[in-house]
């Protein structure tokens, strides 16, 4: 087929683009923080400056873009199974379903070991959140993306209102409480090596199966019949994109807490520079949504030194009026 | 001229005795009917008479109750979806895509990339880089039908494409489609009989779920089986060699 000017990007020069802001935002972080280090003192003769970049802002920032490109997918993967340019984990439910089995994790530590417990019910979480809103966005046939993102935030409204009864119940002086209130706030935690060597696995996987339904949910986009009619099966499709989303959600919030729009953000603006089919979608969303939450960690730990901004207060300055100007758009189009 | 259709070839979509229920409503009962590999083939009927649900029952989007759907003789239950959609190509009703897809981006959703005759038949060259949502109805048709057709395959089912589109893009389509049924099998639904009688090799009338009628447009479409299937006095008008439709006012006897 003839080639055409449609004004959008292919994947390759965008990805090139990405990736090299991305070096650039790496760069900033390592450098940028209560204390100011040029790149040319990050090997350096002080021990405390090359501790201060390799041993704790470089796993914190391979962290933050880990969780970005977790929400981002998650966003994408949800937007393109919903049909909905404003699904994203954090308005349809997941992320409060996730968040509610973190703080149960969280909260019950005497009988739930964190360390495994935390990912496993965030993912839990996640996962039955999106089912109970996929099932009522299935009532009466076909679903209906409007009904499916009402539904997610009604649930997503239920969810938090379990987890602040939760939060009264169970919560106490003790440092669980504070660590899940500032979790829920947001905020990329610092990961050992033997966690951060997990990442790059996970993000393989992720991209992968992501890229495998990539076609399934294009075809998703013309109707259900019409993506039938193309071999795909549908049921199933939904079903391992709803799971895909649900873990990428998990992985996000078990290391990053609670941090909403950035899901909703990176795919609707990336959307527009490389159009709505998903296989460029899928690795540039990821470098994308890493590359934002990059900026918005180092932001959060340098702007109030010695204190830190949590990182969902951030995203959702940014993100808030973002979400209200794409409404007022699409009601302008409609 | 009509494509000369090959009756004793096997039919490339049979219905052999179907019924389809929705809960406990009876939506197609024992639905008989024979599609052959050639041809422009319509399906006509008044709203409500299972049209849609046959075909959607030919892609297996609608389970059988009873009866047996073959494709390439094949029971459609022995089709893995893939190879089905292999052979059957589809188009929907209601043509809308979700997202802002170029026309380019749209045909790329297929199982095989539009050849550049395609685009020229559908005359889409100079529409590839628009938005698919803000093209005209008739230019939307074609892209939809260029989308189906583009894997090459044997059998296409369309859903009144042709509704909501103003006259000269209504015959403009039914004659691209009837270049299309010189290569493969063309089931269209349709709710403009005259269309049906001047561009259709065979029609089939369904009316209440059942088959009322099937055959050449000029026997099956006449007055007793329209009035019976639509329930309505409905009269043929002969002009010029050509079928036209309507109703007689009311109080004057047809």
């Amino acid at each position: 087929m003839t080639a055409m000017t449609t004004g959008r990007w292919s994947l390759a020069p965008a990805l090139a683009v990405l990736l090299g802001l991305t070096a650039l935002a790496v760069m900033l972080a390592l450098s940028l923080g209560a204390a100011w280090v040029p790149p040319a003192r990050w090997l350096g003769q002080d021990g405390l400056e090359r501790d201060l970049v390799w041993v704790w802002r470089a796993p914190r920032v391979a962290a933050a873009f880990f969780v970005g490109a977790c929400l981002s997918l998650a966003g994408l993967l949800f937007q393109g199974v919903f049909r909905n340019p404003l699904a994203e984990p954090y308005l349809l439910g997941s992320a409060a379903g996730a968040g509610l089995g973190a703080a149960v994790a969280l909260l019950l530590p005497q009988f739930l070991p964190a360390a495994w417990s935390l990912p496993v019910l965030a993912f839990l979480g996640a996962w039955g959140a999106s089912w109970l809103v996929l099932a009522v966005g299935r009532i009466g046939g076909e679903w209906q993306p409007a009904r499916l993102l009402l539904a997610g935030v009604a649930l997503a409204a239920i969810l938090s209102a379990l987890r602040g009864l939760l939060l009264m119940v169970l919560g106490d002086e003790s440092t669980n409480l504070r660590a899940v209130v500032s979790w829920q706030l947001g905020g990329v935690q610092t990961p050992t090596a033997s966690e951060l060597l997990g990442f790059l696995p996970w993000m393989v996987v992720l991209g992968w199966v992501a890229w495998r339904l990539a076609p399934g949910l294009d075809a998703l986009g013309l109707g259900e019949a019409a993506a039938q009619s193309l071999g795909h099966r549908v049921p199933r499709l939904v079903s391992a994109s709803v799971l895909l989303a649900a873990l990428a959600t998990a992985l996000a919030v078990s290391w990053g807490g609670l941090i909403g729009f950035v899901g909703l953000i990176v795919p609707h603006l990336l959307r527009w520079w490389l159009g709505p089919l998903h296989k460029p979608l899928v690795p540039a969303c990821m470098v994308a949504g890493g590359l934002l939450m990059v900026l918005v960690d180092t932001v959060a730990r340098s702007a109030m030194p010695p204190s830190e901004i949590p990182a969902g207060l951030l995203t959702a300055l940014i993100g808030g009026p973002f979400f209200l100007a794409l409404l007022l758009s699409r009601r302008e189009r409609a | 001229m009509k494509a000369a259709t090959t009756l004793t070839d096997s039919p490339v979509l049979s219905f052999e005795g179907v019924d389809v229920r929705a809960g406990t409503r009876l939506l197609l009962s024992g639905v008989s009917l024979a599609v052959p590999r050639r041809g422009l083939f319509g399906l006509v009927g008044p709203n409500g008479a299972g049209k849609s649900t046959l075909v959607r029952a030919a892609l297996a989007l609608q389970p059988v109750a009873r009866g047996q759907v073959r494709v390439d003789g094949r029971p459609l239950k022995a089709w893995k979806p893939r190879e089905l959609a292999r052979v059957v190509g589809y188009v929907p009703q209601h043509i809308h895509s979700h997202w802002d897809l170029t026309v380019q981006e749209l045909l790329q959703l297929t199982l095989a990339p539009a050849s550049e005759q395609l685009l020229q038949d559908f005359e889409l060259g100079p529409l590839l880089a628009r938005r698919f949502n803000t093209l005209s109805g008739g230019e939307q048709a074609r892209a939809a039908v260029a989308r189906a057709m583009a894997h090459q395959p044997a059998l296409l089912l369309a859903d009144e494409p042709s509704a909501h589109l103003d006259l000269p893009h209504q015959h403009a389509l039914m004659r691209q489609l009837q270049a299309c049924a010189k290569q493969a099998a063309v089931l269209i639904v349709l709710h403009d009989l005259h269309l049906a009688a001047r561009y259709c090799d065979q029609v089939a009338v369904l009316a209440q779920g059942q088959l009322m009628a099937h055959g050449a447009p000029a026997v099956v479409l006449g007055n007793e089986t329209l009035a019976r299937a639509y329930a309505s006095p409905l009269q043929r008008l002969l002009s010029g060699g050509l079928s036209f439709f309507t109703m007689p006012e009311r109080g004057v006897a047809p």
